[in-house]
């Protein structure tokens, strides 16, 4: 019986990729992302990178680099961000395929260890979510040039591959949310129902002027607080039960937008909301975006076409 | 699968996929005995992919300070107090949502803030959250004079001197002749039970002071 069932899954995970449609989406919006934060951070990069910055930094591997560690970092930054910067591009461009996806997920950790007091959530999720994209095959959309038809043992081990980084992508996702919930509820603050009272006051997360006349409003610091618990523990429970799949998702990007707008936690959040697409079946998905295709290329031409 | 070289390559891959989910798995739970021999024996799987989710875990209930004071090596009584963490939060505040400026300043002020406090304070509980035996300010002053000699201590506190000469160099305070002392405070938020009261004095608590000592030392 146990055999049998391992047979199953064993089959199904070579039969296709079940998520290719979203992992093509996934890489360009991630590699969307990268770009987006090294545009608002352009004007701070000597700052964080260069001769301005005022962080010494710890010891790691850039301190025993043979030609002088973070000296030779902070005067050649700008080559490093130029080479960063084209491999996104090339990324985004499914160019150099899991080359391209190696070397990103390389240069990323090169640059969060560059200056690691500026590392946040965001920023770790999405270096995870390079690492597991290495071994995907996110390469059947929004590439410059298709690939060629492989032979069918190469092609069910792709198949493999792929479905494994998407699960470990939504796995990682839900041991985030677990992990966070189970230290919350260890907390007595949390316990009590007191900390988003705590939280929405922290001076350095003050996001909009209406925090203090939220904070003051305990039924919501009470409903904030539980509701956050109960989110974060049934999450990674819940996620699995399709019918529990649509609430679920749509509580997550509310929680999400109100982080983002209260708390001024920004980066963080797209990324989180970004890997939820991967729980959706791959065939809504690729509709979803075959309508949004076929919106834009009418408002654009005035012709309705079927691509892809 | 025909060909046997796919069939191992196959394999292998679930085989890492189970161990790699385990391992990740034990580090995301409480502190346990598995996530200890993890931690001891493979440091760098920790480092890349052990990442802890703890954003809020328990949240402040203070608002940290931290205070340069700089005097006069001739004239002592002469001194200049200048508080950063306040004014870099208004700031910030003040420019949401397009302040990435101002958060990349908070993010490395407030990363080492906190760093000198874990440092100082990893063998006793602060002022803050429990009864101390030794004065704070002794338990502090010995506290500094152990960690002397610790690389990621020193590189902290390096930093707030760095941008202590950045703040004072905007505030147009020459630094020659002059020597710092480094304050680090709590103020303690409200509490929750007494949000309405107004007449409530938020308390500061000292949890970290150097001695002074003149710039370039």
């Amino acid at each position: 019986m146990i055999q049998q069932q391992i047979k199953y899954y064993w089959h199904r995970l070579q039969l296709e990729n079940y998520k290719c449609f979203y992992l093509a989406f996934l890489r360009v919006a991630i590699s969307c992302w990268l770009l987006k934060e090294v545009c608002i951070n352009w004007g701070s990069m000597d700052l964080l990178y260069g001769h301005s910055g005022f962080v010494v930094s710890k010891n790691n591997f850039i301190n025993r680099l043979p030609t002088g560690g973070f000296l030779l970092v902070k005067n050649y930054y700008l080559w490093f961000m130029a080479t960063y910067i084209a491999v996104i591009f090339l990324n985004m461009a499914g160019t150099g395929r899991w080359f391209t996806a190696l070397l990103l997920f390389a240069l990323q950790c090169a640059l969060q260890k560059m200056n690691s007091s500026f590392v946040n959530g965001g920023d770790a999720l999405a270096k995870l979510i390079l690492f597991y994209l290495i071994f995907a095959n996110s390469y059947q959309y929004f590439v410059l040039c298709k690939q060629k038809n492989r032979d069918n043992d190469k092609r069910k081990f792709q198949n493999l591959l792929s479905n494994l980084a998407a699960l470990s992508i939504m796995l990682q996702l839900c041991i985030a949310y677990f992990s966070s919930g189970l230290a919350k509820i260890m907390e007595p603050v949390w316990w009590h129902g007191e900390a988003t009272y705590y939280a929405l006051s922290m001076e350095r997360y003050i996001g909009t002027p209406f925090n203090k006349y939220i904070v003051q409003q305990r039924w919501l610091d009470y409903a904030s607080n539980y509701g956050t618990l109960l989110f974060e523990l049934l999450f990674p429970l819940l996620i699995w039960i399709k019918k529990m799949r649509k609430p679920l998702l749509v509580a997550g990007i509310l929680f999400h937008v109100c982080i983002y707008i209260f708390l001024m936690i920004y980066g963080f959040e797209v990324i989180f909301v970004l890997t939820y697409g991967l729980f959706l079946p791959n065939r809504k998905m690729q509709d979803f975006g075959q309508k949004m295709k076929s919106y834009f290329w009418r408002n654009k031409t005035g012709v309705a076409t079927g691509l892809y | 699968m025909k060909n046997p070289f796919y069939r191992i390559l196959s394999y292998l891959c679930i085989g890492t996929f189970f161990l790699y989910w385990a391992g990740i798995f034990i580090l995301a739970m409480p502190s346990n005995h598995a996530k200890k021999i993890i931690i001891s024996r493979a440091p760098r799987f920790r480092n890349i992919f052990g990442t802890t989710w703890r954003l809020f875990t328990p949240p402040s209930t203070f608002n940290d300070r931290l205070y340069f004071i700089v005097r006069d090596i001739t004239r002592p009584d002469k001194t200049d107090t200048i508080e950063v963490l306040e004014n870099i939060s208004l700031q910030k505040q003040h420019n949401a949502p397009f302040n990435q400026r101002e958060n990349i300043i908070d993010h490395l002020v407030n990363n080492n803030v906190l760093n000198v406090k874990l440092t100082i304070w990893s063998n006793k509980k602060k002022p803050a959250e429990g009864l101390s035996e030794t004065k704070d300010s002794l338990y502090i002053s010995n506290a500094i004079a152990a960690f002397t000699y610790n690389k990621n201590y020193n590189a902290y506190l390096s930093t707030l001197k760095n941008y202590a000469i950045i703040v004072l160099k905007q505030r147009q305070i020459d630094t020659t002749d002059k020597e710092l002392k480094i304050v680090i405070t709590e103020k303690k938020t409200r509490p929750f039970n007494q949000m309405s009261n107004t007449n409530l004095l938020s308390k500061e608590t000292l949890v970290f002071e150097t001695p002074f000592k003149p710039f370039g030392q």
